[in-house]
Formats: C-alpha cells, structure tokens, sequence
C-alpha cells in the first residue's frame, strides 16, 4: 500500500558560533513496505525524522532522493487517500467541532447537509455526542483529539497518518484514547502509520514496529509485534510484550547515549 | 469584595483622584490661564446644546472616517502580502520602518504642498497614522497562524484560495483587530494634528478660536468632549469586533 524507498533528504543547518553551517540528514535511505490494512508504529529518538518520514507521505515535504508510491502513485502532494492526525490537534479554535470534523469533507465541496451528517456520525462514533456544537477551547484536550481523529475518519480515507497524536495528553487520558483507537480500527481497519515516542503504544497498537535511529535518520529495525486482533491492554502481561519492550529500549537508549557522546564531542550542538 | 468589585473601585478611584489633584493644582497655581474642573465640566455640557460644536465634530470626523476606512483596505492587503511573501516583505520592510518613524508632524508643510488645504489632506494625515499599526499588525496575524493548521488544511486538500479563506485571515483575524483599535487611536491623533497644523476647520479651528481668546474653559471642554468621541468610537470597534470574532472573546473569557 505504501512504499517508501530510499528516501532520503537532508537540511542545511544555520551556522551558529560552535560550529559552520552544514547539512543535517533527516531522513537517509529509508526503505518501509507497508501493507493495506496494516498498522505500523514508528519510534526512534527525538530528532530521527519520524515526523518528517511522515509528513512526506501525507505529501507535505518533499524528498532529496527515492520516493514514496502509495498504492502504486508516486507521492507528488496530499491526497483524499491519506488523512492526518497532528500531535498539536491542528483544530480551527473558531469553528465549532461539527464544522472541523466536516472541514475535509467542506474543502472536497461536499454540501453542508452531507457533510454534516457524516460528521455527525463520527462525533458519536468517537464518543462526542452532544458536542457538536461546542468550540474546540471548551474542550479537554482529549476530546480535542477525538475531533481530530473524527475529522481524519470523516473524508474516508484509505490511510491514516497520525504524528504522536496522544504525545500531549496527560497519561490517563492518552491509555484511554489508545484503547479507542485499538477499538475504532477494528470497525474499520484502515492503515495506519503511527509516529510515536511511547513504548507501550508502540507495541500495543501495531502490528509491526519500524526503529529508527537519529542523525542520519535510518531504519534500525522493523519489528513484528505477534500478538493478534482484535487486541486489548491485556498483551501488556505477555512475556513477548515485556521482550520486544526490553528490545526497543535498549535501542532507544543505545541512540540517545551515542547523540549524548556527540554533543559532548562537539560535533553536534 | 470579588474581583469585578475591585475593578470598579480601582477604575472611579484613579477617576476621582484625577479630578482631586487637578482641583488642587488649580488652587495652588491660581491663574485664569488654567481651566478648572468645575469650568470644564460645565463648558463641556455648554457645548453640547452649540449646533456649531456638532458642525464641527461632523467636518472633523468626516477625515477620520475615509482615512481610518482606507488605511484598513489598504493596511489589510498590504499586511497579508507581506506576511506570506518572504520577497516581498523584504523589500517593503526598510519602507515600513520609514513610515514608523516619519516624523508626522514635521511633515504636514510636504502633505500641504502635495494636497492643498482640503479634505484629501486631512484624509491623507489620518491615513498616514493610522496606516503603519494595521499593517504592522496583519503582517504579525499572518505570522502566527500556527504551522500546524495550514498543514492540516493542506492535507485535507486545501489550494492557497481555500488556505487565505479559511485559515489565514480567520487565524490572524484577533491580531488585525488589535491593529484596527490602535490604528484607529492614531487616526484620531491624526485628525486632531492635521485642523491644528494643517487645514483649520472643525473641532482643530474650535480649539484655536478658544485658545486665542483665552477662554481656558472652553478649550479644555472641547478636550473633554474629543477625549468622549473617541472612546465612544473605541468602544463600538470593540463591539464590532466582538461580533466578527466571537470565538476569541469566548476565548479569553474561559481561561481567566
């Protein structure tokens, strides 16, 4: 469903007074299949190029080198296909939750009773009943993230793009809202490619998990994660769980101890 | 006492403090140069009921209003260009930061010569003040649309038409509104300035008449008066405004 193969793409970093400017890779060589219906995690520390592997996909930025097809199309902009999830909500703050849930489907030129009644559908299947009317500052933030996730489902999309969508919410919140995504995609499973810094979220939600490390931006490692569907908080007491948690974090801790080595090296600031 | 309590108490007692302290300074420095409260209090009401303090107030405002009308059309268009368009605001920033700083006053001689003494140079003056902080101030709009919104409205299939209609004017909507009421004090400031070293007619030419025949009471009850138009006007942009964006009012209200 979605290739991505060699992608690779570097920034010009500014000169700062350690060091002459110079060019970052974000993203080198990065090579990822994934399947319809699938849902992928990706982790890696802070700086890796998750999010910019994830904005190219949505067909936000572009690549230096390789490219990403989608369902065999080269990825060239957005598409209807791929709808997306922000960590910050990205919520108009003067529409109402109705009006954001159905804005995709307003810019697609579908008419307003159309489209309202399918955002209509979705505020109740993500569990905003009663909210429609309500503007986004009313609201906590993890109903601000169901708006998200209901205006992301209302143009239908066959791909969701979802960058550290639970990253700002308190932790009660953020298990809960896992806990509806794992029963949202069972209703309809769409693929899903997940950025992510939480372990546990990592390997709940996903059937595979992509490692990556930072500076270049590389895939490490692409996880299976085998447990199977429909799937609840209980794999959190499997033994494998515990493993593949272990694995992940010794990687994560391997890349973060390195980025520390280089800073104190001098190479990076 | 709750808080809307202390608000009161704070706002009629600087009120009254005021009146205070210029009653007093008139005592202590005791002239007929200097206008008294009492006189001005009641040469304000005196002037009310002159038809001619009306004439006035209408021919003044009728420069502020086209000024303070053009310099949001043309402050708005030139603000959203200039905050979206990297090149441009470059080579428009040295010519913004010259009108920042142009020194109005002193350039009255050059609008005279210019325009003539008519209502174009007026318009002109209030224009020029009230210009800078609008477009200031929608440039700063455009800028702090947050990223995030105009990727989402990217990825949900937005062209730039649909990104200018629905996300960047509504976002920097709050910040032009500022510009708005400070563009419109300066336009005031503008008014004033240009029937007092330009073209005297209206409110400026009532103000050098009393001047010139010494009737301190009488200035200072036009002062009063100019100061109450002006907050009036003030006021009613607030309510507009408070009707174009109300999501922002609900806003502020809730996170207080």
């Amino acid at each position: 469903m979605i290739r991505i193969e060699n992608a690779s793409k570097s920034f010009q970093k500014a000169a700062t007074r350690k060091q002459p400017a110079a060019r970052v890779d974000v993203l080198d060589q990065i090579n990822i299949d994934i399947k319809e219906n699938e849902f992928v995690t990706i982790v890696g520390p802070s700086g890796c190029g998750k999010t910019t592997l994830l904005r190219a996909i949505a067909g936000l930025t572009g690549l230096d080198f390789g490219e990403i097809k989608v369902a065999g199309e080269l990825v060239t902009g957005p598409s209807p296909d791929r709808a997306m999830v922000f960590q910050t909500f990205a919520l108009m703050p003067w529409a109402s939750v109705l009006r954001n849930v159905a804005f995709g489907l307003e810019l697609r030129g579908v008419d307003k009773s159309e489209r309202e009644e399918i955002a209509r559908g979705l505020i109740v299947k993500v569990g905003l009943k009663g909210f429609e009317n309500s503007l986004p500052s009313e609201l906590s933030g993890g109903m601000k993230q169901r708006v998200g996730l209901a205006r992301a489902l209302a143009v239908n999309p066959k791909i969701l793009l979802m960058d550290e969508p639970f990253g700002g919410l308190d932790e009660q919140t953020k298990r809960l809202m896992q806990e509806e995504l794992l029963r949202l995609w069972e209703l309809e499973r769409k693929t899903v490619v997940f950025v992510t810094h939480s372990l546990d979220e990592a390997i709940l939600l996903a059937d595979r998990c992509v490692l990556m490390s930072a500076r270049p931006g590389r895939v490490s490692e692409i996880l299976d994660i085998p447990f199977g569907r429909p799937r609840t908080r209980d794999v959190e007491r499997d033994l494998t769980y515990v493993d593949i948690k272990q694995k992940i974090w010794e990687h994560l801790r391997a890349s973060q101890i390195e980025e520390l080595t280089l800073q104190s090296e001098g190479n990076v600031d | 006492m709750n808080r809307r309590k202390q608000e009161i108490v704070l706002s009629f007692g600087l009120l009254i403090a005021f009146f205070v302290a210029w009653h007093l300074f008139t005592i202590i420095f005791d002239s007929v140069l200097i206008p008294t409260s009492i006189g001005t209090g009641r040469a304000a009401v005196e002037l009310i009921f002159e038809i001619q303090t009306w004439r006035s107030f209408w021919l003044s405002n009728q420069s502020l209003a086209i000024g303070f009308v053009l310099a949001i059309a043309v402050g708005v268009v030139i603000g959203l260009i200039i905050g979206r368009v990297a090149w441009m605001e470059r080579g428009l920033d040295p010519w913004l930061d010259f009108l920042l700083v142009l020194p109005m006053a002193m350039i009255m001689p050059v609008i005279i010569m210019a325009v003539g003494f008519s209502l174009s140079a007026r318009v002109l003056v209030v224009f020029l003040f009230a210009v800078p902080v609008v477009i200031v101030n929608t440039r700063a709009g455009i800028r702090e649309v947050p990223p995030e919104l105009i990727d989402m409205a990217r990825v949900f299939g937005a062209n730039e038409f649909d990104l200018w209609k629905q996300i960047l004017i509504k976002s920097a909507a709050p910040v032009m509104w500022t510009g708005f009421r400070i563009g419109l004090s300066r336009g005031i400031s503008g008014m004033v300035l240009s029937e007092l070293l330009l073209v005297a007619v209206g409110v400026g030419m009532m103000f050098q008449v009393f001047q010139g025949a010494f009737e301190p009471d009488k200035t200072f009850g036009l002062v009063a008066l100019l100061i109450v138009e002006s907050l009036l006007l003030l006021k009613v942009l607030r309510l507009v405004e408070h009707r174009a964006i109300p999501w922002f009012h609900i806003d502020k209200f809730q996170n207080q």
